[in-house]
């Protein structure tokens, strides 16, 4: 594999990674968030609307750049699901715009979430096992996710009664603690005690201060701020939870600010953390959102297959087969 | 020296970022719909009539499956180990929900746990026990002279329980910006509804349906904190503490208003609503009706005929507002209006559960209420109180997101004929083989 190709699958990751934390803390968190705040303006949320807009465009346009350009197995069924289940449905709904519950789309959907799965599968053996236990509380987040839509399409669409008498109170809660312990773990794992990368942890670390602290001291005493930033957490998030746990979820925000933000400036072996990171961001952040959308899919499949084929490159055993 | 970019090497990255930029300026100028991927409640077409007076034994709810909601708990321990010491709380976890339609009407049923025993006491507003906020200081005594200030300048009294709780008579909706975002920084906070089974001091169970009607993709379920209406400058001394602390004392919002577009609710209110509730018989004296500003063909109407109803709201950036009455609940969006009781409702509860349906014409029959056409896809929210539990007006459960409900023009899928478990397994078996087959080709390109 040539210089030149890693170069140009790094900008395109580069791009697909910046793009998906732009339209999730537009789109998905900042603006169910903003009208909790005394005074939000107007023109901020509208200019946060239109920046979450332009960014979930370019995420579509990358989810089909990024399993074109990452050289792994079944890449041309990635490709050819994600284009057309991304901007198939796009077109479909022009012309016909009950497409989405007829029977032709609802195989395509299901064929994503299968696909999902076995990207998901195919990153996780990339890993070592630290990492994938690292991983897990993310994975599991997303195939309970993933799963429950399944029962609901099966039912809802299908009239199986299976009986989706699934609930789950609070399992993001739970996932999220989890999630948080591990991927401090796996900060800790990519520490190399050198003046750089101590700095660019202490950096980190201000960061995660500067997003927790202000966030427990409002919620701590305050019952009312608990049940205000239940609903963010549940709205921005996806995090149900009771408001009592809010101090608790501050913490957290502040460990997944510290471990993500300290993975993604880790330089020490390549891009191995970083995609690990974005992986785990990917992961969570679909696996908490609304089902409703072909892009939540599809996202999964692109930093799946990243990963995959970036960490199998990294290690020399992936690449040229599958040219 | 600067290196000259490689664009050959690196065509796939410009095509990509050109076609990022042009996307992205296409959707921000004139957006069109992502791609949906089927999902949410599906409102089948069906033959047969809703029998209010037993609630979800009609046949054709036995072809429909239940979808389930999850509702997000506010106030509540549950099951977090956790300390939570609120009287007040979101009790419920979930609400399952069948959705149908006739060709006529649309027929919604919603079932959720109750573990408290129906609440028939009447709505605050008709003549029920008010909405008294309790407040607390969890680090000491309470802040008299704020807690002065604030009362006085929304004009309620309030009693002392001890030297750190009070509870404020009256509503606490216009203040409930203050007592988010300034009460607690001069040591008063809010705890809860105020809650006394025993003296009969709690509030009637409720469930509502909210229908989005505005052009938002994504958006928001959840209601603003504010004043009572949009710019409300608040006023005197706790108007100049308000402002050394936020730097404004004007609330940009009203309480209980939407973030973005409008939405219809429908609500049902046990204790006004429903016939066996409290308030009921107000609602069938056409006198007290047009003394409320209901109109005098739907109140004579419904005189002659009682029937459970629920109750049409309006919300929108401006405020949250009463359809087709005088302003019962919240100030008025209309005039009378003859449809006012159009929407029917039927519930029951049994074995810890209420069963409540809606049924309501498809086509709106009051202005700023939704018209629903099959085929469409509506983004719904879901609501319940439980009043003995001390839940009312923003102490509730609520779906975090909308979900979507497509109106579907075909009926209910046929069960298929071979066993559901044979089918789950393999489906199953499929995504294993897919899979399978993808770290077959991984084994493979290892190999080579």
């Amino acid at each position: 594999m040539s210089s030149q190709e890693v170069t140009q699958f790094n900008l395109i990751f580069a791009v697909f990674s910046v793009l998906f934390v732009l339209q999730f803390a537009l789109r998905q968190f900042l603006l169910p968030v903003l009208p909790f705040m005394p005074s939000p303006s107007s023109s901020l949320v509208t200019a946060a609307g239109l920046a979450g807009t332009f960014s979930v465009a370019g995420v579509a346009v990358m989810v089909s750049v990024l399993t074109y350009a990452a050289r792994v197995p079944l890449r041309w069924l990635y490709f050819a699901a994600v284009t057309l289940a991304v901007w198939g449905g796009v077109v479909a709904g022009l012309v016909y715009p009950d497409y989405y519950y007829s029977a032709p789309w609802i195989t395509v959907a299901l064929l994503l979430v299968a696909l999902s799965l076995a990207s998901m599968a195919l990153a996780l053996r990339s890993l070592s096992v630290i990492e994938i236990i690292a991983m897990l509380p993310f994975v599991a987040a997303q195939a309970i996710s993933l799963i429950s839509y399944v029962l609901n399409v099966l039912e809802e669409y299908m009239g199986f009664a299976i009986g989706q008498s699934l609930i789950l109170p609070y399992i993001t809660l739970y996932m999220a603690v989890a999630g948080a312990l591990t991927s401090l773990a796996m900060s800790f794992i990519a520490f190399r005690p050198r003046p750089g990368v101590m700095a660019r942890y202490a950096v980190a670390a201000a960061l995660a201060f500067g997003i927790s602290f202000p966030l427990y001291s409002l919620t701590a005493n305050n019952v009312m701020m608990q049940h205000i930033m239940d609903m963010v957490f549940a709205l921005g998030l996806g995090i149900l939870t009771t408001p009592t746990s809010v101090p608790l979820i501050s913490a957290l925000m502040g460990v997944y600010a510290f471990s993500i933000v300290s993975l993604l400036a880790n330089p020490s072996d390549g891009h191995r953390y970083m995609y690990d990171g974005a992986l785990m961001a990917v992961l969570m952040a679909t696996a908490v959102g609304s089902r409703a959308l072909a892009i939540s899919f599809a996202s999964v499949i692109a930093a799946s297959v990243s990963v995959y084929y970036a960490r199998g490159r990294l290690s020399g055993n992936v690449g040229k087969a599958y040219y | 020296m600067l290196k000259k970019p490689n664009f050959k090497g690196n065509w796939l990255v410009y095509i990509a970022i050109a076609l990022v930029v042009v996307m992205g300026a296409v959707y921000v100028v004139e957006p069109v719909a992502l791609a949906q991927a089927p999902s949410g409640i599906v409102a089948y077409k069906i033959t047969g009539n809703a029998n209010l007076s037993n609630p979800g034994s009609e046949n054709f709810w036995n072809k429909i499956p239940y979808y389930n909601a999850s509702l997000v708990p506010n106030l509540s321990q549950q099951l977090l180990p956790l300390l939570a010491n609120v009287p007040t709380s979101g009790e419920t976890p979930y609400v399952m929900v069948k959705a149908a339609w006739n060709g006529t009407d649309i027929i919604i049923l919603l079932q959720w746990p109750d573990r408290y025993g129906p609440s028939l006491v009447g709505a605050d507003s008709v003549s029920g026990p008010g909405h008294w906020p309790v407040v607390y200081n969890p680090n000491g005594p309470l802040n008299v002279t704020f807690l002065n200030e604030l009362t006085s300048a929304f004009h309620r009294s309030y009693f002392m329980i001890n030297s750190s709780y009070a509870v404020i008579k009256g509503s606490p909706r216009p203040m409930e910006y203050v007592l988010a975002y300034v009460a607690p920084k001069y040591g008063v906070y809010f705890y809860g509804y105020y809650v006394n089974v025993s003296e009969g001091h709690y509030y009637p169970d409720r469930a509502a349906i909210m229908w989005y009607m505005g052009s938002e993709q994504s958006p928001s379920d959840c209601m603003n904190i504010g004043g009572p209406h949009p710019g409300y400058t608040i006023p005197g001394p706790l108007g100049q503490l308000v402002k050394s602390y936020l730097g404004t004392n004007v609330e940009q919002y009203t309480g209980g208003s939407l973030s973005s577009g409008a939405a219809n609710i429908w609500e049902w209110i046990s204790g006004a609503t429903y016939q066996n509730g409290s308030d009921f018989n107000y609602f069938t004296n056409s006198t007290w009706d047009l003394s409320q500003g209901i109109s005098t063909q739907a109140a004579e109407q419904f005189s002659s005929s009682p029937h459970g109803f629920f109750v049409n709201l309006m919300t929108n950036q401006t405020g949250l507002y009463d359809i087709g009455d005088g302003g019962i609940w919240y100030p008025n969006a209309t005039g009378p209006e003859p449809g006012y009781f159009s929407g029917y409702t039927g519930a029951k509860y049994s074995n810890g559960m209420w069963t409540v349906e809606f049924v309501r014409p498809l086509a709106a029959t009051m202005p700023d209420t939704i018209n629903i056409t099959p085929g469409q896809t509506y983004n719904i929210a879901l609501a319940t109180w439980i009043g003995k539990a001390g839940e009312t007006s923003w102490d509730k459960s609520i779906s975090a997101n909308f979900i979507p409900l497509t109106v579907s023009t075909s009926g209910p899928p046929s069960p298929p004929p071979i066993p559901y478990a044979v089918i789950a397994v393999a489906a199953i078996g499929i995504i294993v083989s897919a899979v399978a087959v993808g770290l077959v080709f991984y084994s493979a390109g290892r190999r080579e």
